[in-house]
C-alpha cells in the first residue's frame, strides 16, 4: 500500500500535520492545498535581526529592574531619614525648651537675689519663689531639679522640690559665669543625673552657681518611648572641647557606654556641624546605622541629640522582596529569550519544510498522474477534491468533471453509496484504513473495484481529507461469481439425493422402475434388504414380483394393477403380502405412476415404491386383540369409566359402573359430549382442556353432573387412546363425594381446634359440660397440671383431685348455668405431683362436635402470688429496718435478752452491762405495760401474732417516757424460737402528738355531732319537702350505669348514641344497674303505687314495656355527654295501666364522679298538654277567623271604591255637562262632594295598604340599606324638584340590616312622605335621611325642618287614624305612621319619633344589623 | 276589518262603572263599538261566539270582581285557549293587591290597570287605553 501509507509519510521535521504546501499546478492539487501566508518564513538577514531584537530586549528589562530596585531602597531610607530628623527635633525641642524654662526660673531667682538686701535667710527666700514656680514646672516634657550652690557648695532646692534627692550631686565646677557647663552622669545607675551647670553672677549671697538635674530615668524613658521601630536608638551626648563626644543617655541602655568618650567619624561629624539637625549614614559597632542629629547651641551647653536606626533593619523588608523581583525579572528574560529562540527555530524549520513539501509534491504528482490505479483525494463530505487521469479510463468522465462532486451526485447505485461514505466516515472517525468493494457504472457498464480509504490527518485549521486508492477487479469478481455458482448448483444436488435417501431409508421404502414392455424392473437396495435378499444379486421382474405375491391378495393385487394401467382408476395404491427370502411374509404397500407413455399413450414405465407395512399390520392386529380385551374389561369394570372422541368431544362408550352412578343408560350417554358432565360454570374451561390435554392426566377436585343434577365429586385420570383410527381419550372416575364430605367435615373441626389451641397461649382444656369428662386439652394444660393428654382424656378433674378449693367445677358449671360469665377468676389447682398452683381461669360453654362443652382457659399466676408473697416479706423487712431506733437481737441459745446499751443510756442511766440489762429493763418498764408486753412476746414466739408494743419507761430523772418496740423472732423446724431481733425507738414526742390529736378528734367530733343534730334537722325537713312537695320525686343510684359506661368509653367507644342505638341490649343492662333508693308519696300516687318495694321495686317497673326503653335511651346519652341536667317528656304506663304523658327532669351525676345519685322529678302534663291541644284550638280559630276579617275588610274596602267612583264621575259630568243648570252654591256643594270622594279613596288605599300589609307574608333577608333608600327617593324625586326640597342622604354603602324589602320601602316612603308633607309651609325645606349602627341594630332616621310635634303625643301619632292637624292644615288620613308601625313590628324592628314644637320631627326606624 | 275598527269588550259588573266607562270612551272620541258582559258567564260566552267567526274584539277589557264567574277565572279559560289567547286581555280593576297583580300576570294578562276615582284620571285612562290597545297595538289577528 504504498499510496495509502504515502500521505501519511513523515518528513525530517516532523511536522506533516502542520506543512504547508504550495500548490504550482493550481487545484485540483493531489496534495491538502491550504494558503500560506507570505513572509511567515523570512529570509536570513531577518533572523540575524530577530536575535538582535530580543538581546537588546533582554538587557532593558534586566536594567529597568535594577532601577526599579535601587528607587525602592532610597525611598526606604528617605522614608527613615525623614523619621528620624523629626524624631530628634522633637527630643532636642523639649530639652531646649527645658533649658529655655530652667534660664527663665534661674534669671528670676538671680533677679530676687539682686533685690534682696546681704545677709538674708537665703534658703528660706529661695525656697519660696522655687514653690511659686513649682506649679509651672511640673508640666514640662522632661522632669527637672533646679538648685542653687551656695559658695560652700552646699545646694538648696528651687524646682521641683527634691522628693528625698536620691541622687547623687556632683560637686561644682563651675567656669565662666551665665554659661552652661555640662557633667557627664554621676551617680550609681538607676539614681544617675546629667548635671547641667550654669556660674552665676558672683553676688552678695554667695551663690556660686545654679544647677539642672535631667534626671538619668525619666530622660531614659522619654528616650523609649521616642523608639519609633525595633533598631531605632537615641542618644545625648556632651561635645568635647578636643571633638569627642561623650555619652551622658542611651537607649537602648547600655551601662558601660554611660560617660564614655568617642572619638571617631561620628565625633568628627559633629565637629563640623557647629549647629542645626542634620544626618549622617555611618558605620557604627560594626553596624551600617543612619543617624540623625541635633546639636543645641546658643547659651545651652554643647550637647547633642542623636537618632539612629540600623540600616539593615530598615532596609529588611526591602531585601526580602529582593529575590522575587530578581526572579521575576529574570523570568521575564528568560521567556523573552525563549521566545526569540523559538521565533527563529519554527522559522528555520518552516524554510525546511516548504522545500520538502514542494519536492515530494512533485514527486508524487508525477506519480499519481501515471498510476493506472485510480487515485482519489475526498474532503469529509464525499466531494472529489482530486482524481488522477487514471479515472477517466475507469468512468469516461475527465478528472476535472469529479472536482466537488460526491459519489452518489456522480451516478453512483445506492447500496455503494452507502458502502462508500461509511468507509469513508469509519476512515475519517477511527484514523483507520478501510479496504471496500464497490460497483461503478463505467462506460463498458458496471465495473467493480477494490479501494483503499485512509484518512490523512487533520489538522486544527486544515480540512479533513481522504485518499482513495481504487482498482478495478471487474474481471476477477466475474470468475469469482461463475465459480460460486456452480459450487453452489453442485451442493443443491448433493443435498437433494442425500435427502432423498434418507428419507427413502427411513421410511422403509423401496424404489421400484418398472418397464412395463419388458417387465424387467430396476429397484432399489432397500427393497431387496426388505424381503432378505443380498442387494447385490437380486434381480427383479414383474413376474417375480407376482410370484412372491400371498396367494389370499393376488387377485386384489391384481386387479388394483390392471385397473391403474388401464385407467380406470386414478391411481395405484396396494397392500399385499410378499413371500421373504426365508419363506416368511413381509406387508408391503406399494404406490406407482407411470412415468413415460408411447405415441399412443401406452404406459412404458412405472415408478413408485415399496413400503414395508409388517410392523404396523402386526400392531394393528394385537391391537384389535387387546381392544377385544379391553371392551371385556372396560364393560365389567366396577370404575365408571367412559371414552370420547377428541375433536367432538362426544362419548363414544361408557361402562356400566358410569351409567349407575351418573344414572345415564348407555344410549343417552353417547349423545353426550364431555363437557355436559360438569357443572355449568366450568363447561367452557372444560371444552378448551379437553382439546388441549395429552398423555396421561390425572385430575382432582373436580366435580362432574349427574343426570338428575346432583354434583359429584370426582378423580379422573384420562389417557389418550384410538378408538376405531379416532383419536379419542378414555377417562377413568373415581366418586370421591363421599370421601370429599367426610374430609371437609374432619378438616372444619380439626382447623377450628388447631386454631383455638394454637391461638391461645393459655392452657386450655374442654369438656363434657354436664359429666366433665375431658373431651381435649392443649399441651399447655399438660404442662400446667402435670398430665398427659391420655391421662386426661375421658377422666375428669374431680377425679383426679384437680381443685383444692372444694367447689372448683361444680361452681363454674352453675354459674355458668345461671348465664353469668366465669372470667378472670382465680383458683387454686393441684398438679399431678402433687404440689399446688394457683391459676387465673375463664370458662365459656361451647358448642364442641355437637356436644354441650365447657371450656376453659387457665393462667398459671403461682410465681405472681410467690412474687406477692414475697414482696408482702420484703416489705415488712422493709419496714422493720426502716424504723430507725435502737436494734436490739435476742438469741435464745445464748439466753439474755439485749435491749442495747443505747436504750439506757438514752434514759440516762448510764452504760449497762449485758448481764444486767434485762433486769434493769424490767425495773424501768412501767408495771403497767409490762404485763402487755410479756403477753405479747410470748404470742410471738407461739407465732400467735406480730411482736409490736409500745410501753412506757422511767428514765433516770423520774420522768415517764413512751417506747415503741417491734421484733420477729426465727422459728427452727420444731418451730421453736432461736433468735428474735427488733427495735425499740422513743414515742414520747408523737405520743404527745397523738394525745394533742385525740383531744382535737374529741372536740371534733363533738362539732360534727352537734352539725349532725343540725343536719337532722334540716335533713327532716328536706324529707319533709321530699315527702310532700306536689312533684313526684326519685332518687336513684346510677353506680351501676356510670360503671358501664366507663367500661364502654375505656373499650374505645367515642359515639355513646350511636352505640346505645345499636345495642339494645345495652340500655336494658344500663336500666336494670339503676337502683331505686327512694319514691317521695307524690311519686307513688303519680303511678298509682301503694309502696315501691312492692310496686315500683326498680326501674324496670317503669318501663314494663321492652319498647318504652328507646326512651330511655335519652338519659344516658346526656350521662355520657357529661351534662348534669336533662329534661324530657316520658309516656309510660302507671302500676294500674294508666297511661301516664310526665316531663322528666333527671339531674346527674358526672360519668366520673364519685357521687351516684340521681334526683328524677316526674311532672304530670297530662294536664297541660290538654291545655295546649285547646289552645292550639283556639288559635286555629283565631287565625282564622283572623283571616275571614281581613278578607272582608279587603273586599268591604275594595267595593267602597266602586260607588266613590260612580259620585265622582257623576259629580264631575253634572259640572261639566249641566253647570248651567246649577247655581254658584250648587256648584261649590258639587265640588265639595268631589273633594269628600277624593279624600274618601285615599283613605281606602290606604287602608288596603294596612291591611295587606297584615295579609302579607314576609321574607327577612339581608337587605342593603344604601340601595334601598336610594329606591324609595328616587320615586320622590319629581316632586322634590318641583318643590325645591333639599334631600340629604348619608347611609354607609356596606351598612345591611334583616328585613323584608318591601316592608322596608313602605315604611320608609311613608316617613319621606310624611316629612314632605309637613314642610310644606318651611323655607327652604330640608330632610335629612342617615343611618348608623349601633350595636347589633342599624337605625335609619328621617329628619325634617317643619313644624314638630309635641313629644307627649309621640305615641299617639303611630296610631291608626290619629292626626294631630286638622285636615286644611295638613291633609292626610291618619293611616301612614301606623303603616310605618305595623311594618316595622313585623320586620322585628320598631320606630319612633323625637321633636319639639317648631323644631322639626325625626323619625327612627331600627331594624336588627345583617351581619 | 281595520285595526280601528274592531270592538272592545268591557267585563264589568257595576252599571254605573259601565256606564261611566262608556261615557268616558266617549268624551275621548273612541269610535270602537264596545261591547258589555255583564259578568263572567257572559264573558266567557263570548269565547263562543268568537269562535263562530265574530270578529275578535281590538282588546277585552277585565274587571276583576265579577258575579258568577270570577275575572281571574275568566282570563284563565281565555288564556288557555289555544287559540283565542292571542287577544289582549287588559286588567281594569279598583284591587291594587299585589296578590291580584302577581296572579293576573301570571294567568297571561297583557296589562293590569288599577281603576282611579277620580273621573278625570279614569277618562285619561280611557283614552291612553283606546290609544295603545286599538290604534298603536300591532295585533297578530
Amino acid at each position: 500500500m504504498v499510496f495509502g501509507s504515502g500521505g501519511r509519510e513523515n518528513d525530517s521535521a516532523g511536522h506533516p500535520g502542520r506543512a504547508a504546501a504550495v500548490d504550482g499546478a493550481g487545484a485540483p492539487g493531489f496534495l491538502p492545498v491550504r494558503p500560506v501566508t507570505e513572509g511567515a518564513g523570512g529570509p536570513p538577514g531577518r533572523r540575524v535581526f530577530l536575535r538582535l531584537v530580543t538581546l537588546l530586549a533582554m538587557a532593558l528589562l534586566v536594567g529597568a529592574a535594577a532601577w526599579v530596585v535601587w528607587l525602592e531602597r532610597e525611598r526606604e531610607l528617605s522614608e527613615a531619614r525623614a523619621l528620624s530628623v523629626r524624631r530628634v527635633e522633637r527630643l532636642a525641642g523639649e530639652l531646649v525648651e527645658t533649658l529655655a524654662l530652667a534660664k527663665a526660673a534661674i534669671a528670676q531667682v538671680e533677679s530676687d537675689l539682686r533685690r534682696l538686701p546681704a545677709g538674708s535667710a537665703l534658703s528660706t527666700v529661695l525656697g519660696d519663689a522655687a514653690r511659686a514656680r513649682a506649679g509651672l514646672l511640673a508640666q514640662l516634657p522632661m522632669p527637672f531639679e533646679l538648685y542653687a550652690l551656695d559658695a560652700d557648695g552646699r545646694t538648696i532646692e528651687l524646682a521641683p522640690p527634691s522628693a528625698g534627692a536620691s541622687h547623687v550631686r556632683a560637686r561644682p565646677s563651675v567656669a565662666a559665669p551665665g554659661v552652661w557647663q555640662v557633667s557627664a552622669p554621676q551617680g550609681p545607675a538607676g539614681a544617675r543625673a546629667v548635671l547641667i551647670e550654669r556660674a552665676a553672677e558672683p553676688n552678695a549671697h554667695g551663690v556660686a552657681a545654679f544647677a539642672v538635674d535631667l534626671l538619668h530615668e525619666p530622660l531614659r524613658r522619654r528616650f523609649e518611648e521616642s523608639r519609633e521601630r525595633q533598631g531605632g536608638s537615641v542618644a545625648l551626648f556632651r561635645v568635647e572641647a578636643d571633638g569627642g563626644t561623650t555619652v551622658l543617655v542611651r537607649v537602648p541602655h547600655d551601662e558601660s557606654e554611660i560617660g564614655r568618650t568617642v572619638r571617631g567619624p561620628l565625633a568628627e561629624a559633629v565637629a563640623r556641624r557647629p549647629s542645626g539637625s542634620f544626618h549622617a549614614l555611618t558605620r557604627l559597632d560594626g553596624t551600617r546605622r543612619l543617624i540623625a542629629y541635633r546639636r543645641l547651641e546658643g547659651d545651652a551647653a554643647a550637647i547633642v541629640v542623636a537618632y539612629g536606626m540600623a540600616t539593615d533593619v530598615l532596609l529588611a523588608d526591602w531585601r526580602a522582596r529582593l529575590p522575587w523581583m530578581a526572579a521575576v525579572t529574570l523570568l521575564l528574560a528568560a521567556a523573552l529569550g525563549a521566545g526569540g529562540w523559538r521565533l527563529d527555530r519554527a522559522l528555520h524549520t518552516q524554510a525546511l519544510q516548504r522545500e520538502a513539501l514542494a519536492r515530494r509534491e512533485r514527486n508524487y504528482r508525477t506519480l499519481a498522474d501515471h498510476l493506472p490505479d485510480v487515485v482519489a483525494r475526498l474532503d469529509r463530505e464525499g466531494r472529489y477534491l482530486y482524481a488522477n487521469p487514471a479515472i477517466e479510463g475507469a468512468t469516461g468522465l475527465p478528472p476535472e468533471a469529479f472536482i466537488g462532486k460526491t459519489a452518489a451526485e456522480l451516478g453512483m447505485p445506492v447500496q455503494q453509496v452507502d458502502l462508500w461514505t461509511a468507509a469513508l466516515r469509519r476512515a475519517f472517525d477511527r484514523g483507520t484504513t478501510e479496504r471496500i468493494e464497490f460497483a461503478y457504472p463505467g462506460p463498458d457498464g458496471v465495473r467493480h473495484w477494490e479501494a483503499v480509504v485512509a484518512a490523512e490527518p487533520a489538522s486544527a485549521d486544515a480540512a479533513a481529507t481522504a485518499l482513495v486508492i481504487s482498482r478495478d477487479i471487474t474481471a476477477r469478481k466475474q470468475a469469482e461469481a461463475a465459480r460460486e455458482a456452480q459450487a453452489q448448483a453442485e451442493q443443491a444436488l448433493r443435498d437433494s439425493e442425500e435427502r432423498l435417501r434418507l428419507a427413502l431409508q427411513a421410511a422403509n421404502q423401496g424404489l421400484y422402475d418398472l418397464d412395463l414392455r419388458t417387465g424387467e424392473a430396476v429397484v432399489s437396495a432397500e427393497y431387496a434388504l426388505m424381503l432378505g435378499y443380498d442387494p447385490a444379486d437380486f434381480r427383479e421382474t414383474n413376474a417375480a414380483w407376482r410370484e412372491r405375491l400371498h396367494p389370499d391378495d393376488r387377485g386384489t393385487v391384481e386387479q388394483a394393477f390392471e385397473s391403474y394401467l388401464a385407467g380406470r382408476s386414478d391411481d395405484y395404491r396396494v397392500e399385499y403380502r410378499q413371500r421373504t427370502r426365508d419363506g416368511g411374509w413381509k406387508w408391503i404397500l406399494s404406490v406407482g405412476r407411470i412415468q413415460q407413455r408411447d405415441a399412443e399413450g401406452r404406459p412404458l414405465r412405472l415408478l413408485g415404491t415399496h413400503t414395508d407395512l409388517t410392523a404396523i399390520k402386526e400392531a394393528q392386529a394385537a391391537l384389535q386383540e387387546s381392544e377385544a380385551r379391553f371392551r371385556v374389561l372396560f364393560d365389567a369394570s366396577p370404575v365408571p369409566t367412559l371414552a370420547y372422541e377428541r375433536g367432538s368431544l362426544r362419548l363414544l362408550a361408557v361402562n356400566e359402573a358410569f351409567t349407575q352412578l351418573y344414572g345415564y343408560s348407555r344410549e343417552e350417554a353417547r349423545a353426550l359430549r364431555i363437557p355436559d358432565l360438569y357443572p355449568p360454570e366450568l363447561r367452557a374451561a372444560m371444552v378448551d382442556l379437553a382439546a388441549r390435554v395429552q398423555g396421561p392426566n390425572h385430575v382432582t377436585d373436580i366435580q362432574h353432573v349427574c343426570k338428575d343434577g346432583r354434583r359429584i365429586d370426582v378423580e379422573t385420570r384420562s389417557h389418550d387412546y384410538a378408538l376405531n383410527g379416532r383419536p379419542g381419550r378414555i377417562s377413568v372416575i373415581v366418586d370421591v363425594t363421599e370421601q370429599r364430605r367426610a374430609e371437609a367435615a374432619r378438616r372444619a373441626a380439626a382447623e377450628r381446634f388447631e386454631k383455638l389451641f394454637r391461638a391461645a397461649p393459655e392452657a386450655i382444656s374442654v369438656s363434657d359440660f354436664a359429666s366433665g369428662r375431658f373431651l381435649q386439652v392443649n399441651e399447655a394444660f399438660c404442662e400446667l397440671f402435670g398430665y398427659t393428654r391420655e391421662q386426661l382424656i375421658g377422666r375428669t378433674s374431680t377425679e383426679l383431685a384437680m381443685w383444692v378449693s372444694p367447689a372448683g367445677r361444680g361452681q363454674i358449671v352453675e354459674r355458668l348455668t345461671s348465664g353469668q360469665s366465669v372470667r378472670g377468676h382465680e383458683a387454686v389447682g393441684r398438679r399431678q405431683a402433687g404440689e399446688t398452683i394457683d391459676v387465673l381461669f375463664s370458662a365459656e360453654r361451647i358448642d364442641f362436635d355437637g356436644n354441650d362443652a365447657l371450656l376453659m382457659m387457665f393462667r398459671d399466676i403461682s410465681q405472681r402470688k410467690r412474687l406477692e408473697a414475697a414482696l408482702r416479706a420484703s416489705e415488712q423487712r422493709f419496714r422493720l429496718a426502716a424504723s430507725f431506733g435502737q436494734v436490739w437481737e435476742w438469741d435464745f441459745g445464748a439466753g439474755g435478752v439485749a435491749p442495747t446499751s443505747e436504750f439506757f443510756a438514752g434514759l440516762g442511766y448510764g452504760d449497762v452491762v449485758a448481764e444486767r440489762q434485762f433486769a434493769e429493763f424490767v425495773r424501768v418498764v412501767h408495771p403497767d405495760d409490762w404485763h402487755r408486753l410479756r403477753e405479747a412476746l410470748a404470742r410471738h414466739l407461739k407465732r400467735q401474732g406480730p411482736y409490736h408494743v409500745q410501753f412506757r419507761a422511767t428514765d433516770a430523772a423520774g420522768r415517764t417516757r413512751w417506747f415503741e418496740s417491734q421484733g420477729q423472732a426465727l422459728w427452727d423446724e420444731r418451730g421453736r424460737a432461736y433468735y428474735m431481733a427488733g427495735t425499740t425507738f422513743e414515742i414520747t414526742e408523737r405520743k404527745d402528738a397523738e394525745e394533742q390529736v385525740r383531744r382535737l378528734a374529741e372536740e371534733l367530733e363533738q362539732r360534727v355531732r352537734e352539725r349532725t343534730a343540725q343536719l337532722a334537722v334540716s335533713e327532716a325537713r328536706f324529707r319533709t319537702i321530699f315527702e310532700s312537695v306536689p312533684v313526684a320525686i326519685s332518687e336513684e343510684d346510677w353506680s351501676g350505669v356510670q360503671r358501664l359506661l366507663r367500661e364502654l368509653r375505656a373499650s374505645g367507644v367515642r359515639d355513646g348514641a350511636a352505640h346505645f342505638a345499636a345495642h339494645p341490649e345495652l340500655v336494658a343492662q344500663c336500666l336494670r344497674a339503676v337502683r331505686i333508693v327512694r319514691l317521695n308519696q307524690k311519686a307513688l300516687d303519680l303511678h298509682d303505687a301503694r309502696d315501691q318495694q312492692s310496686d315500683l321495686p326498680d326501674l324496670q317497673a317503669f318501663y314494663p314495656d321492652p319498647q318504652d326503653l328507646s326512651q330511655f335511651v335519652g338519659e344516658l346519652e346526656a350521662l355520657w355527654a357529661g351534662r348534669r341536667s336533662y329534661t324530657a317528656k316520658r309516656h309510660l304506663p302507671a302500676v294500674s295501666g294508666r297511661p301516664l304523658n310526665l316531663m322528666m327532669t333527671i339531674s346527674l351525676p358526672g360519668l366520673d364522679d364519685d357521687d351516684a345519685m340521681a334526683l328524677v322529678c316526674l311532672v304530670d302534663i297530662s294536664e297541660i298538654d290538654r291545655l295546649n291541644e285547646e289552645l292550639d284550638r283556639s288559635v286555629a280559630r283565631l287565625r282564622q277567623v283572623n283571616k275571614e276579617l281581613e278578607t272582608f275588610t279587603y273586599s268591604v274596602s275594595h267595593d267602597l271604591k266602586a260607588p266613590l267612583r260612580g259620585i265622582d264621575g257623576y259629580s264631575r259630568l253634572l259640572l261639566s255637562d249641566h253647570a248651567q243648570s246649577l247655581d254658584e252654591e250648587g256648584r261649590q256643594f258639587l265640588g265639595h262632594i268631589r273633594q269628600a270622594t277624593q279624600h274618601m279613596g285615599v283613605l281606602i288605599d290606604d287602608l288596603l295598604a294596612y291591611s295587606r300589609l297584615e295579609r302579607r307574608a314576609l321574607t327577612l333577608t339581608a337587605l342593603p340599606l344604601a340601595p334601598a333608600v336610594d329606591g324609595v327617593i328616587a320615586a320622590f324625586q319629581p316632586d322634590l324638584q318641583a318643590r325645591g326640597v333639599e334631600l340629604t342622604v348619608d347611609v354607609d354603602a356596606g351598612l345591611r340590616v334583616t328585613g323584608d324589602a318591601q316592608g322596608l320601602a313602605i315604611a320608609l316612603r311613608n316617613l319621606v312622605d310624611n316629612a314632605l308633607k309637613f314642610t310644606r309651609e318651611s323655607r327652604p325645606a330640608r330632610v335629612h335621611v342617615a343611618a348608623t349602627r349601633i350595636e347589633g341594630r342599624v337605625r335609619l332616621s328621617v329628619r325634617d325642618n317643619g313644624p314638630g310635634f309635641d313629644m307627649k303625643f309621640h305615641d299617639r301619632i303611630f296610631a291608626i287614624f290619629q292626626r294631630l292637624h286638622r285636615a286644611e292644615e295638613y291633609p292626610g288620613t291618619g293611616v301612614g305612621l301606623a303603616i310605618v308601625r305595623k311594618a316595622m313590628e313585623r320586620m322585628g324592628g320598631r320606630v319612633w319619633a323625637e321633636s319639639a314644637p317648631g323644631e322639626g320631627a325625626t323619625f327612627h326606624l331600627e331594624l336588627p344589623a345583617a351581619d | 276589518m281595520s285595526s280601528t275598527d274592531r270592538p272592545i269588550l268591557l267585563v264589568e259588573d257595576n252599571p254605573m262603572d259601565v256606564d261611566l266607562t262608556l261615557r268616558a270612551f266617549r268624551r275621548r272620541r273612541v269610535t270602537n263599538d264596545i261591547h258589555v258582559a255583564r259578568d263572567g258567564e257572559e264573558a266567557l260566552a263570548w269565547m263562543a261566539r268568537w269562535e263562530a267567526g265574530e270578529p275578535w274584539p281590538a282588546v277585552i277589557l277585565l274587571d276583576l270582581k265579577l258575579p258568577k264567574v270570577d275575572g281571574l277565572e275568566v282570563l284563565r279559560q281565555l288564556k288557555q285557549h289555544a287559540v283565542l289567547r292571542v287577544i289582549p286581555v287588559v286588567v281594569l280593576t279598583t284591587s291594587a293587591d299585589s296578590g291580584d297583580v302577581q296572579t293576573a300576570y301570571h294567568l297571561g294578562a297583557n296589562s293590569y290597570i288599577v281603576k282611579p276615582v277620580e273621573f278625570e284620571k279614569f277618562m285619561d285612562v280611557s283614552e291612553k287605553v283606546d290609544l295603545y290597545w286599538t290604534v298603536v297595538n300591532q295585533r297578530p289577528y
